[in-house]
């Protein structure tokens, strides 16, 4: 990994020199975009919000502290970029849920080579969706983009103890549903 | 070891974040809880699953949407903005730099202000550039050539102040002029300065002098538009002399508009 220099680079971009984004950004960028489509399962829109976080970075890159840990601040602004996605769209969402048929028929081509796959990941991947936001949110960092529990209990504000409990937890839950699912 | 603690160590060996020695302990702790160890078992199961799931990867226009917003960055106003914050930055660094930096901009700001002896030039400028066009005038208005005549006249019709000479020079070209149209241009230049007396008494004169029905007509109407009351006199003379009805018609005409004002 290359936290300091991360750190480093970032305290760059602060200062002015902005070219030293690009870095970031091919550091960042695809882990980012796996995030946002962990969340919204639609790749033109991960891309957008990818270009949104990186926006904010250069907007808010004041704010980014001398001690700051660019890791947890960046995905702190994903986060951030996410949540107003979703408080904008949760009306069309929540259409979408209304008609799972219709959603069905959206669905692009990655899912139809998905379906080839084994049941089992399919139901997870079913239970996976069925999931809260913030349940959703944090497998999300914890295990696709490998974020440690550390860092994340410190984008949410709790302890590192509390983080993996909860993501015991979530794990439990999801096995239970997928079983469910696989009945 | 107590069953939360761990399942905190079992979360770190899921993430690969485990010592060996508290992988050793969580060992320890599984051997003696089997039915735990067989529950964690199966979730490490699900865990590991996640591997299988994939992810499509971004398209080329993510990368060149960056590219786009970076080169915008650079050409904003944002850029622009900080480089005026560094400014700023670095004259309140010290109190010595603002203080030089103000005392550098007044000279500046009294450096640039016009002074009162370059205003006193720029009139002066002026009115010399007034008396070329002037002498100017004076000198095409003697020129042979009509054309260069009428030049002269709309030159005197550009000055912003009447001048004797000036005017003389117009009576004289709209009493005496051999071209008809250099005559009728003076007149209408004349018109410009209806208030002064001396032109107001050579359009009364001119009635007199002017043989052509044009010329009649035309300064009969510049006397009404100037408001010449005494002219109607040399009018009613002019009316009993003049053989061109059409000029009788329009002194009638002047005559009864002057006298009722």
């Amino acid at each position: 990994m290359n936290l300091l220099e991360d750190h480093a680079l970032m305290l760059k971009v602060k200062e002015g020199d902005v070219e030293k984004l690009n870095l970031l950004y091919k550091r960042y960028s695809r882990r980012f975009f796996g995030f946002f489509y962990g969340m919204t399962k639609d790749g033109a829109t991960s891309e957008d919000l990818v270009q949104n976080v990186f926006m904010r970075i250069l907007k808010y890159k004041h704010s980014y502290a001398e001690t700051g840990d660019f890791e947890v601040w960046a995905f702190q602004l994903a986060r951030n970029v996410h949540k107003d996605h979703y408080r904008k769209n949760k009306r069309y969402a929540f259409q979408e849920d209304m008609d799972p048929w219709e959603q069905e028929l959206k669905e692009n081509r990655n899912k139809e080579i998905e379906m080839e796959k084994s049941d089992e990941l399919n139901y997870l991947k079913k239970a996976l969706e069925n999931l809260s936001v913030e349940k959703r949110e944090l497998i999300e960092l914890v295990r696709f983009q490998k974020v440690k529990y550390a860092k994340v209990a410190e984008m949410l504000g709790v302890t590192e103890s509390a983080i993996k409990v909860r993501v015991h937890r979530i794990l439990k839950e999801l096995r239970e549903s997928y079983l469910e699912l696989d009945v | 070891m107590k069953k939360e603690k761990a399942l905190e160590l079992w979360q770190d060996r899921l993430t690969r974040e485990i010592s060996d020695q508290d992988e050793k302990a969580l060992e320890n702790f599984l051997k003696e809880n089997p039915e735990v160890a067989n529950e964690w078992e199966k979730l490490e199961q699900t865990w590991m699953l996640f591997d299988d799931i994939d992810r499509p990867e971004p398209s080329s226009e993510m990368d060149a949407k960056f590219e786009g917003m970076m080169a915008g960055w650079k050409s904003s106003g944002e850029q622009q903005a900080n480089f005026i914050e560094v400014i700023l930055a670095w004259l309140s660094r010290s109190w010595q730099v603002g203080l030089a930096s103000l005392v550098l901009g007044l000279f500046i700001g009294w450096w640039m202000l016009p002074s009162q002896n370059q205003s006193q030039n720029i009139s002066q400028l002026s009115s010399e550039i007034q008396d070329m066009k002037k002498l100017m005038m004076l000198t095409l208005i003697e020129q042979p050539k009509a054309q260069e005549r009428i030049r002269a006249v709309n030159i005197a019709s550009e000055l912003p102040s009447a001048d004797e000479k000036v005017i003389e020079a117009l009576i004289t070209t709209m009493n005496m002029d051999d071209n008809l149209n250099v005559r009728l241009a003076s007149l209408e230049a004349l018109l410009n300065y209806g208030n002064v007396p001396e032109v107001r008494s050579a359009l009364i004169e001119a009635l007199k002098v002017q043989e052509s029905a044009i010329m009649l007509v035309s300064i009969a109407d510049a006397l009404v538009v100037i408001q010449e009351k005494s002219s109607v006199e040399a009018m009613e003379q002019l009316r009993e002399t003049i053989e061109d009805d059409l000029v009788k018609d329009k002194l009638d005409e002047s005559i009864k508009s002057l006298t009722s004002i």
